[in-house]
């Protein structure tokens, strides 16, 4: 008898984030989309492929899309649509085999902010390299929409 | 109540299986809740299935079939308990073990009249599946009441007819529908089996 859980007996890991998304449009979801390819791509390179998914629901009152990337050659799926808006609430997730947790949420993080997205992440997220990543500003932040608490030193 | 456990290892096309047979059981007039669990701490298929409008229990951060065990058992009874729905639709992790949630509500103490597992195989990764984590893609699909081989949109008729060949080698009994989560393809007749 084994107390290792199903997840560990696959090798598998999860992880994930929750936060708000600042002025969503067309060209907001495309760069999350080629955010999770590099994602993706990180994830090919680290285990030798990608089992698993990255995932990622936008939402605004509950109603929003849904990208969602299993295979590199077909590249993130698109369920549903979400209409411009000021802000949207995000979901983000990724559960895959053989890369290691802390590395892939580092790597997530800084993926995030490459992006150029306006967004903050619920609570506070370190990694090793020191810095704080709950929040970023990659266009104009309108201080009205922002419920994330964080300080704006801008 | 009916109680179908979908199983299937991470991106074989569970939630867009599990959707579409909400909507067929709901579309006979039915009562649906859909119990969903995900291994990390936030959840995004939950939030996919409700933004579609159906009614959900999102069980994130462990897995059901070990970590949540006691979880999972106290939520289907407060399922049965606040809504009672005609159908309850169980969608564990990727890495879940379907036969052990199985067992796991027939311990709860809901006496549903049918409580199946769906297995669910991407004909479009199989080989991969198989070359990484065979022992465990096998374990996964082994006490399935029914196989779909899900992805058919997405590679040749040749290859699902392997697929298929190598399922009906290894798993005997269970009836195996190749299908299209996606475009819908053969869906009609593998869902036929599971009405009641």
């Amino acid at each position: 008898m084994t107390d290792q859980t199903s997840a560990e007996m696959a090798g598998g890991i999860a992880a994930g984030f929750t936060g708000h998304i600042h002025g969503f449009n067309a060209d907001v979801e495309a760069r999350l989309d080629g955010m999770m390819l590099s994602v993706g791509r990180w994830i090919e390179k680290e285990a030798g492929t990608l089992l698993g998914h990255v995932k990622m629901s936008i939402t605004k009152e509950g109603k929003g899309v849904t990208l969602n990337l299993i295979d590199l050659i077909t590249g993130v799926e698109h369920h549903n649509s979400l209409a411009p808006c000021a802000s949207a609430d995000f979901n983000f997730m990724a559960a895959v085999l053989d890369v290691d947790l802390e590395e892939l949420e580092h790597f997530i993080l800084h993926a995030m902010e490459d992006s150029g997205v306006d967004f903050c992440i619920d609570g506070d997220h370190e990694c090793g390299c020191g810095k704080d990543h709950g929040h970023h500003h990659g266009h104009t932040h309108d201080h009205e929409h922002c419920g994330c608490e964080h300080h704006h030193d801008h | 109540m009916l109680v179908y456990i979908l199983g299937g290892f991470l991106g074989s096309g569970k939630t867009t299986l599990l959707m579409k047979i909400a909507s067929m059981y709901i579309g006979m007039g039915k009562t649906v809740t859909i119990l969903v669990n995900e291994m990390g701490e936030i959840g995004v298929d939950g939030a996919t299935i409700k933004s579609e409008g159906y009614n959900a229990v999102e069980l994130p951060n462990g897995c059901i079939c070990c970590s949540l065990s006691g979880t999972l058992q106290s939520s289907v009874r407060n399922i049965k308990k606040d809504y009672n729905p005609d159908v309850m639709l169980v969608e564990p992790t990727g890495l879940a073990l379907p036969h052990k949630v199985k067992d796991l509500i027939h311990t709860s103490m809901i006496d549903p009249e049918v409580m199946e597992i769906i297995g669910i195989i991407d004909c479009l990764r199989f080989d991969l599946f198989l070359e990484k984590r065979e022992a465990f893609f096998k374990m996964q699909i082994k006490y399935s009441d029914t196989i779909l081989l899900n992805k058919i949109d997405a590679v040749t008729p040749e290859e699902s007819n392997r697929v298929m060949s190598w399922v009906l080698n290894e798993f005997h009994g269970p009836p195996v529908y190749a299908v299209s989560g996606k475009t819908g393809e053969g869906l009609d007749k593998a869902l036929q089996g599971l009405k009641r």
